[in-house]
Parts: structure tokens; sequence; C-alpha cells
């Protein structure tokens, strides 16, 4: 025979083991995927390396054929004409023997903001709004040979390398669809911008020695972000999460090292 | 301004997110929880048998069907403590204390329509999840639904 005694119980029965511990929680986890991302980061980084280290200029020449666009022949227009003349100026820095033997090509791009890009097999890219904010020789050439340094350290190899594996990366640990793919794009931006802004300053060093040891002079190479620091007023902890350094350091950065040079 | 509306939206917008969602979140946990506490403690003398055997101290006067139910929702913090846990195994704590709160809250429901019955035998208690929408941005809540048979017995005396 069963019997019950009425009771008022003193508290209730608190069962649950997780009350209160979402701070202890978060901190585990965050900690935990931070130094994970970071490692496998560092991984991808060192093969990426080494695998770049086994492909010679050549070979890469080979492999991105494909993107050596038919130049576009626009019968002497003013865009056409500056374009033959930066060309000509790539020639001029080419004969040099620390730049690398790959089939240089100058591409326009129709936009207007000053800026330039290095592709895969040596193609440059120029926008329009940089051959009208450049007017000197030299000023054109700092830029040509910043994008050679680009080639010369195979920075767009290593960031083509890189990109492609940290997105195998994030598809496989973020596909959860758990919000956590946010927090792995977060650490991604911060890491990729760092290693950028490095690589920005080698090329800017690489474009000026390259100037000098060509003109004998590098008055002007600075032209291009004295331009963008008149026109862009971002403060500068912005900078932190730029792809490039801001202006105003790589100024610095050039007359430092031309200091250098000089002596 | 590329670098600002970049920075804006890749990583501002996801860290508001989740900061709202722990700020909301854990405010809603504790203020439930207090309730929860209060009314365990208002009802506990009601007394809960998962049986189908109930102790015969009188004849019972009336019996009667009582079910409670609950769809508590989980926050984005929540969903990304638990999708961070899913990386690297173990306890998934942050879903733990939402079905402790949903089972809790549901046999509360079920008590509340028999406040004066002298037991409650035979409970059995249910969950079932509810998701819509794609893998990527689902929907996710979860239904737990407590049922039982209240008794009355008849008055002392009859």
């Amino acid at each position: 025979m069963m019997k019950i005694n009425y009771r008022q119980p003193k508290d209730t029965a608190d069962v649950s083991s997780a009350r209160g511990t979402a701070g202890k929680e978060l901190w585990q986890l965050v900690l935990s995927a931070v130094v994970l991302l970071i490692t496998l980061y560092f991984i991808i980084g060192l093969t990426v390396d080494f695998v770049i280290s086994r492909i010679s200029f050549e070979t890469e020449a080979k492999i991105f054929k494909f993107y050596n666009l038919p130049a576009t022949k626009e019968q002497d227009t003013p865009k056409q004409k500056q374009l033959e003349k930066a060309a000509k100026i790539l020639a001029k820095l080419q004969s040099d023997p620390t730049v690398p033997q790959l089939p240089y090509q100058l591409v326009l791009i129709e936009h207007e903001k000053p800026n330039a890009f290095a592709f895969p097999g040596g193609t440059i890219g120029v926008t329009t709004g940089l051959l009208d904010v450049l007017d000197e020789e030299i000023e054109v050439a700092f830029v040509l040979g910043h994008e050679m340094g680009h080639f010369y350290n195979r920075d767009h190899l290593h960031g083509m390398g890189r990109a492609i594996g940290l997105r195998v990366i994030m598809a496989i640990v973020f596909s959860s669809g758990s919000g956590a793919e946010s927090f792995g794009n977060m650490i991604e931006f911060v890491l990729q911008r760092g290693y950028s802004q490095e690589k920005e300053k080698e090329a800017d060093r690489f474009g000026l020695e390259l100037v000098y040891s060509t003109y004998g002079k590098v008055d002007g190479v600075d032209r291009l972000f004295q331009f963008l620091l008149d026109e862009h007023t971002l403060p500068g902890w912005a900078y932190m999460f730029s792809t490039h350094p801001s202006p105003l350091e790589r100024i610095n950065d050039l007359k430092s090292y031309a200091a250098a040079l000089r002596k | 301004m590329n670098a600002f509306i970049s920075l804006a939206i890749n990583l501002g917008i996801p860290l508001l997110i989740i900061v709202v969602a722990l700020i909301t979140g854990s405010t809603l946990e504790r203020r439930h929880y207090r309730s929860i506490g209060e009314r365990e403690y208002k009802y506990g003398k009601i007394p809960l048998l998962n049986g189908k055997k109930y102790p015969k101290l009188r004849p019972v006067s009336e019996a009667r069907f009582v079910s409670g139910s609950v769809v508590i929702s989980y926050d984005y913090f929540k969903r990304f403590l638990a999708g961070l846990r899913m990386i690297f195994g173990g306890e998934v704590k942050s879903y733990v204390s939402l079905l402790d709160r949903g089972r809790r809250e549901a046999i509360l429901r079920m008590k509340e329509k028999s406040p004066d019955a002298d037991l409650i035998v035979n409970l059995r208690i249910e969950t079932s999840s509810i998701s819509k929408g794609n893998k990527k941005r689902r929907l996710g809540a979860v239904e737990i639904f407590a049922y039982g048979t209240a008794l009355w017995y008849s008055a002392a005396g009859e």
C-alpha cells in the first residue's frame, strides 16, 4: 500500500547542470576555436609556401596563360596613348636583372579609382583613374615596380593559395550553419589583413629599389600615396582592418627606405 | 571608405547580434528560472507520479486529463556556443538549460490546469523539435509537452 505524506517542500529541485555557465563556456570555446584556426592558418601558409617554392616563373607563366588577355586595340584614344607610355616604362623596368622573367602585359581597367593589380602569369592591370593621377615617368614606374614586387615575392600566388585553403577549412570546420561561421570569418579577416599589409610593404620596397636602380633617383615615387592621403580621411585605426597599410605609413616607410638606399 | 564598410559587415554585425542575444537571452533565462522557482514552490504540494498505480487513500471522486506545453526557441548566442561546441565535442551546455527550462515550464503549466488536485499520476513528458527553413538559416525551437491524469479524492468521511 502506497502512502503519501503531503508536505510543503523547502526549496525546488534545481537539476540543471548548465545554469550560469555561459560565460565560462564562451571563453573556453572561443579560445579553442582561435587556437585551432591560427594553427590551421599557419599549416596552410607553410604548405602553400612549400608548393610555391617548387613552381618556377616559367611554370607560372605556362599555368596562367589564360590570364593573358588579348590587348584592347583602340586607335589613338588619349587613354590608349597613356597605356602605351606605361608599357614603355614597363619594358624599361623589365630589363633590370632583379625582375622575374615573366611575359609581362599591361591591361587597362575602366575604373575611376586609382589602383593597379598583379594577376598570376605576369599581367598587370592599371585603372584609368591611376593613369589620370600619375603624370611623371617615375610615378608610374614605382606603381609598376610595386606590382613586380608582388610577382617577385609570389604574393599573388600566395594570396590565391591561402584564400583557397582558408575557404576549404572554413567550409569543413564551420559548416554547421550555426552562426559560428561568422566567427570564423572574423578571425580569417583579421589574419589575412595582417599578412597582406606586410606583403604590401615588401612590394613597396622592391618597387623603390627597382626605380632607383633604373632611374638613379626616387623623387616622386610617393605621388600616388600623396593623392590617396589628400582624398581619403579614414582614421588611422581603421587601417588595422585594411589589406593595405595607410598611405601616410607607406610614405614614411618609403622615405626612410629611400634614405637608406642613398647611403 | 571601403575598409570601413567591410569592417562593419564582417566584424560588427555578427558581433552585435551575438552581444545582443547574450544580453537578452541571459536576462530572459534568469527571469524564467526565478518564475519557475516561485511556481514550483507554489505547486510543490501536488505530488507527481509517473506510474499508473496510485495510493488508494480514499475513493477517487474525479479524474481528469491535464496537459501543459511550451515551445522555446534558442537564441543566436546559444546557437553560436552550440556551433563551436560541435567542433570540439562535449556537453552542449547552452542547450541543457534550454531543455531544463522547457520541461519544468511544461509541468508547471500542466499543474496550473488543476491547482487543487490531490495528485497527478501517469505523468509523461514528450519533446519534439520544430525546425523550418534551409540548413543555413534554420528556425530552431523545441516543443515540450507534459501530460498526466489529475486525481481528486472524495472528501474525508464521505
